[in-house]
């Protein structure tokens, strides 16, 4: 019976320590010292002695940042992103817990950190905790825009005359559309074939295109205090370009409805599962039963952004099937036997990924690139187009939009 | 005679076992907890770990606090042929000897555990620790791998520098040294920049720095991923990560305020952080992969730096002490958790002398002239 814990969490946080399963961590691995802390901040946690818990907590969160960023990301033992969830899921219990000094907003933030840097724990409790706190967090507080004081920034894209202008797409060289293919016939025409398809249709019953529509205002309800990764700088190619973790209301003010001279972008960030919610407003397409892969290895990424986003020319390891919910997108897709024509970095980091400018060339340096056979469209709301395996692909944001693109093998 | 102080991480009682303090923001004396005639011993030096810390006093007397023997908050005070030089690693306490020999210890007892020999019966001078990696250093000018801290590997492996170095260290993931010529060469990881070569790469044998030839480094220092040296003529120099501030360089592009800089600085010469609070929008700088110069306030000049895992101290040759960087335990000493991006005296030890200083991962050790 917890004394300690606020009642609200009790539905999702254990009744006490024991039932955390500490001892099932790796502690040859983890050290004697840290484990300690770890284990002093759990014993204060669950007697209520927050602002103590909170102490050790964040000395956990901060040797484990420490390790987190010790030599390469993915030789990282998972156990390091384990305890981080664990200090997390203690500093934003405390956090909970002290709201004299601290508000609900810090505690989700805090979980937010915790699911985009952690690996999951006691079945994905910091999902389940952060639910909890933003139903709280909903009955008692406003819509964070409504405290901005600035009263400039509106809430939603002004309306304005779509005056889009759309790149001319050479008819010769047009990604072919087809009207929701049977998946046989996307397996043999397309799949197998290595050829880069729109398919129509087939996102007519996603909720975010029907009864849910996805907007700015509905992505600020649903998400707007979730803290996420937003990538700034033109491209990632460039000297200028870092990564930054901001709340989406944040990102939507200052990089979407602002006229930001810089540019910013949710990219390439599994969204869904840090906020289930929206994960309920997408279909995984069936075309991506098919291949060798498992379903549950399927790879589901949001790409969400102002006008002008671009992802220079570069290539994936798996298929891709790029959803576009809102907004529109050119792209431009040269095969992977043109390769020499697109002169790919050298360096196992980045040769993935062309020294090109897509849309502004140096023919100087790139001799090659304007004899290269390449195909090009306007993506559009509804539609998704198949990208195959290490083909290369240039994406340009025309509108703001948010695209979802499922990677599978 | 000398006062030992110390500011910072204190959540094992490494720094005070007799406070319950996750960590401490004024610096405070450093109290035996077994006061004898020689509390006014000189501290010959500390060394610190994340959770625990050993201090020299004189040569042959060690106490050592912090989590020991399983527990947290412990002391103990112990006698040992003299030393010269020591580090904590992932298994315990390594000491070289004045006679020369590498040893690990019990850091209870001093117990010796354990020994590495010499390559061809060299005598050890000392012994330096990153985070998998043990360095030592041979009074023949050789640089020695004593193996990873995992096992105890009795036979050191040769690092080939090809000149007669005179100082190493280490940071998490990268090593540097200093040749008697005074050229500084570095090895290891580079993605934060702290090799000073230029890039990011990754760098697995030893390279001089190319940006620092001509210049006659005197000094150098390693924090977890950046590098610090002071060159003959006073001047210093910093290279690598710059999250921050531990390199002395800005960490945001747009200041809005004074509470964006460093709040406590008194120091009147103009610097970096207040030219950014006027407006101007000067340059953030995340990562320095190659060497640059840091102006000091007043144009003071070092004679001793070090660095903890995030931030830097130095100890100027007027006995003031500067930190920058990290501050979130109060490792800067200057009574706040913020960070700060411009070297600053710390206010404390303005009216004492400071005669030493030395890091631990998150605190500082300070002693001072009586």
């Amino acid at each position: 019976m917890t004394t300690g814990l606020p009642k609200e969490l009790q539905g999702v946080v254990p009744g006490c320590k024991k039932a955390l399963h500490l001892e099932t961590l790796d502690k040859s691995k983890l050290g004697a010292p840290f484990f300690f802390v770890l284990a002093q901040s759990a014993e204060r946690l669950f007697q209520g002695r927050f602002q103590e818990s909170l102490g050790f907590a964040t000395n956990v969160l901060d040797f484990c940042w420490e390790k987190l960023n010790t030599g390469h990301w993915k030789d990282v033992d998972i156990c390091w992103r384990e305890v981080f969830t664990f200090g997390s899921l203690f500093k934003a219990i405390c956090q909970y817990g002290m709201r004299d000094r601290f508000n609900t907003m810090d505690a989700i933030k805090t979980c937010d950190l915790g699911l985009l840097m952690g690996a999951p724990v006691l079945d994905n409790i910091l999902t389940r905790l952060v639910a909890v706190l933003q139903n709280s967090a909903r009955g008692t507080t406003k819509r964070p825009q409504e405290q901005c004081s600035t009263p400039a920034v509106a809430s939603q894209v002004p309306k304005r005359p779509r005056t889009l202008i759309l790149p001319v797409i050479d008819s010769e060289r047009k990604v072919p559309r087809v009207h929701c293919p049977s998946l046989k016939s996307f397996l043999l025409n397309y799949m197998r074939k290595r050829q880069p398809v729109i398919i129509q249709s087939n996102m007519e019953h996603w909720p975010a295109r029907n009864h849910r529509p996805w907007s700015l205002d509905y992505l600020r309800q649903i998400a707007g205090c979730r803290t996420v990764p937003v990538e700034l700088g033109r491209r990632y190619t460039e000297e200028t370009w870092s990564q930054a973790l901001m709340t989406v209301d944040e990102f939507i003010d200052k990089y979407i409805v602002q006229k930001s001279a810089d540019v910013g972008y949710l990219a390439q960030h599994q969204l869904f599962d840090q906020i289930p919610e929206l994960r309920e407003d997408i279909r995984v397409p069936d075309y991506c039963c098919l291949g060798d892969g498992d379903e549950d290895d399927i790879v589901i990424n949001a790409w969400f952004g102002p006008k002008g986003t671009v992802s220079p020319l570069h290539h994936d390891p798996q298929h891709n099937l790029l959803a576009q919910v809102v907004g529109s997108k050119y792209l431009r897709l040269y095969a992977e036997e043109v390769s020499d024509c697109v002169y790919p970095h050298e360096g196992h980091l980045l040769n993935n990924t062309s020294q090109v400018d897509v849309e502004n060339p140096d023919l100087q340096q790139f001799p090659r690139f304007n004899s290269a056979p390449y195909l090009e469209c306007t993506l559009e709301p509804g539609e998704m187009l198949y990208i195959p395996p290490r083909y290369w692909h240039y994406v340009r944001s025309l509108d703001v939009s948010f695209s979802v693109s499922f990677w599978w093998s | 005679m000398g006062k030992l102080y110390v500011f910072g991480y204190n959540g094992f009682g490494q720094l005070r076992p007799d406070r319950s303090d996750n960590f401490l923001v004024h610096p405070v004396e450093l109290e035996a907890t077994e006061p004898d005639g020689d509390g006014d011993a000189l501290v010959a030096m500390v060394t610190a770990s994340w959770s625990s810390a050993a201090i020299f006093a004189g040569k042959t007397v060690i106490m050592t606090q912090g989590f020991l023997n399983a527990e947290s908050h412990q002391f103990r005070k112990f006698e040992t042929a003299a030393v010269r030089s020591s580090v904590w690693t992932a298994d315990g306490l390594v000491v070289v000897r004045e006679g020369g020999e590498c040893v690990q210890v019990d850091p209870c007892t001093g117990q010796q555990l354990g020994r590495w020999n010499g390559p061809d019966g060299a005598k050890f001078t000392d012994v330096v620790c990153g985070e998998s990696t043990i360095l030592a250093l041979t009074d023949t000018g050789d640089v020695t791998m004593l193996g990873d801290v995992q096992s105890i590997n009795p036979t050191p492996l040769p690092v080939h520098v090809g000149e007669n170095v005179k100082a190493v260290c280490c940071g998490k993931e990268h090593s540097l040294a200093l040749t008697v010529s005074g050229r500084v060469f570095s090895w290891g990881n580079g993605s934060r920049g702290q090799l000073g070569h230029g890039t990011t790469e990754a760098c697995n044998t030893p390279q001089v720095i190319e940006a620092l030839e001509g210049v006659t480094m005197v000094t150098i220092a390693a924090g977890g991923w950046h590098s610090v040296s002071v060159s003959a003529c006073g001047d210093l120099y910093v290279w690598g990560w710059n999250e921050a501030g531990q390199l002395g360089l800005p960490t945001s592009k747009h200041k809005t305020g004074p509470s964006d800089g460093c709040t406590t600085c008194t120091d009147k010469e103009p610097s970096v952080s207040d030219m950014a609070q006027q407006g101007d929008n000067v340059a953030e700088v995340l990562v320095q992969a190659t060497p640059t110069i840091v102006d000091l306030p007043t144009g003071q000049e070092l004679s001793k730096i070090s660095c903890g895992s995030r931030h830097t101290a130095a100890l100027t040759k007027e006995g003031q002490l500067l930190t920058w960087g990290w501050g979130a335990y109060g490792q800067l000493g200057n009574g706040q958790t913020e960070r700060c991006e411009v070297p600053c005296t710390v206010e404390f030890f303005k009216q004492r002398r400071v005669t030493d200083v030395w890091c631990g991962p998150w605190n500082v050790f300070v002693q001072v002239d009586k």
